[in-house]
């Protein structure tokens, strides 16, 4: 009962077979300058409220994409897996592919840490589930 | 015909694109396989270059003089006792993948291995031009046929100089630095490496940026370089507009920094004396490859190596 859930370890082939999704519930904008903007909506429980009132927390913030990563943010659709993203990054960027591997795994692992986006991964019989994945 | 075109391809092994250089240590690799892990010297050090799955070649070198048979037993030995617990490594010595022919002035000795899922291909020679020793091995999965691609990896594998430099090559990029320079620092990330060396009082600095165009936005070169170079405390420079075969770049030029810089340039200035240390270079920006490159030098007047360095660079 008191045993934690672990999360289900991916070997680096499922990671890479892995489908980056957007979480839904954050609103994003392309900016003029084609940058992405996406809106975080502060929490709305009891202890986010109490938290509010005692330090000055806005109801929103803005995390703003510099060029590449509003391009990976577009392709986290759930229709392009991390692979295709790496292979997008290699042909736009020319990028060596270890570089592009490396940098695109930093990326994904961060916008997943902060909520950002969610991975599914091909379950055995072809399902989708979703996973947060460590690549 | 087509079955001798066959047997010669297959006798030829895959294509060998790509090329690993570190600390004198070069070897014609697929494109594919990558820098993984690097340590040491140019006295003794180890590199492994990984393809997508795993690693492939594994290289280890060091200049004490060491027995050769005794060495390969020893390193046979731990192979073996590593393994133990998981599966059985069945070893083959004095294999002739690659001759005494390919590989002159060298004395070496071929060997292989297989396990349950894996299979080597190495050998272990001492270099009597470099007095140094490598051992070195190809690696792959038991199904693999390895032994073409093997043959091709170590029989272009070389320990040291030539025309007087080593080979400095990963990622995709190449260069070639003149021997006596030591690597001193490195910084190898996705988009940034950079190489720096010394030799006494001498220092280069070989760099590439990736995502060039990103970089650059729509600032020229030299206005690039003014933002980028603020940072740089280590010399006092200048940037100006050049142009390197159709390339649009900046040169460099100024000074090494001083403690009391500003003092001893006005008694310089009194006495008529130029400064004998200067600080030299080029930054240009290679749009087929949408890379930016830099080689900067502080060196003794005209004694500078960088324009050596920087035509050396295949930019693309």
């Amino acid at each position: 009962m008191l045993k934690r859930k672990r999360n289900r370890r991916v070997s680096r082939d499922e990671a890479f077979a892995a489908y980056p999704v957007r979480n839904a519930s954050l609103p994003y904008e392309r900016l003029d300058t084609g940058e992405v903007s996406i809106t975080v909506n502060r929490r709305r429980d009891g202890w986010a409220r109490l938290l509010a009132l005692v330090f000055v927390v806005p109801r929103a913030r803005q995390i703003v994409l510099d060029q590449v990563g509003s391009d990976i943010w577009e392709l986290c659709d759930g229709a392009h897996t991390v692979r295709d993203i790496v292979n997008h990054v290699i042909a736009k960027y020319k990028l060596n592919r270890k570089e592009a591997e490396v940098s695109l795994a930093t990326y994904l692992k961060n916008l997943g840490k902060r909520g950002l986006v969610g991975f599914a991964v091909p379950a055995k019989e072809g399902k989708l589930t979703h996973a947060t994945s460590e690549h | 015909m087509r079955t001798l075109t066959r047997t010669a391809k297959a006798k030829a092994g895959p294509a060998l694109d790509g090329l690993i250089g570190w600390q004198g240590v070069t070897a014609r690799i697929p494109a594919e396989w990558n820098l993984g892990a690097l340590g040491g010297d140019v006295r003794s050090g180890y590199l492994r270059v990984d393809d997508e799955h795993q690693p492939r070649l594994e290289v280890k070198w060091s200049n004490a003089g060491v027995n050769l048979d005794q060495a390969l037993t020893r390193y046979l030995g731990q192979l073996t006792k590593k393994a133990r617990r998981a599966d059985k490594v069945e070893i083959t010595r004095d294999t002739r993948l690659v001759s005494n022919r390919q590989q002159p002035g060298k004395r070496l000795e071929c060997f292989s291995w297989q396990s349950h899922s894996q299979q080597a291909h190495g050998l272990i020679w001492r270099c009597e031009h470099c007095r140094r020793t490598l051992i070195v091995q190809v690696l792959g999965s038991r199904a693999e046929e390895l032994a073409p691609l093997a043959r091709g990896v170590l029989g272009s594998l070389e320990d040291h100089e030539r025309d007087g430099c080593y080979t400095w090559a990963l990622y995709g990029f190449c260069v070639d630095v003149p021997k006596e320079f030591e690597l001193m620092r490195q910084k190898l990330m996705a988009g940034y490496l950079d190489l720096q060396f010394e030799q006494g009082r001498r220092r280069l600095r070989v760099t590439r940026w990736g995502m060039a165009q990103m970089a650059l936005g729509a600032r020229s070169v030299p206005h690039w370089v003014e933002i980028e170079y603020l940072r740089r405390r280590d010399v006092h420079w200048r940037a100006f507009p050049l142009q390197q075969e159709g390339h649009p770049a900046a040169g460099l030029g100024g000074e090494r920094r001083r403690p009391f810089h500003w003092l001893r340039k006005q008694a310089e200035y009194l006495l008529r004396f130029r400064s004998a240390i200067i600080f030299s270079g080029k930054v240009w920006y290679c749009e087929p490859s949408n890379r930016l490159y830099a080689v900067e030098e502080v060196h003794a007047r005209d004694r500078a190596c960088w324009p050596r360095v920087a035509d050396s660079i295949r930019c693309h």
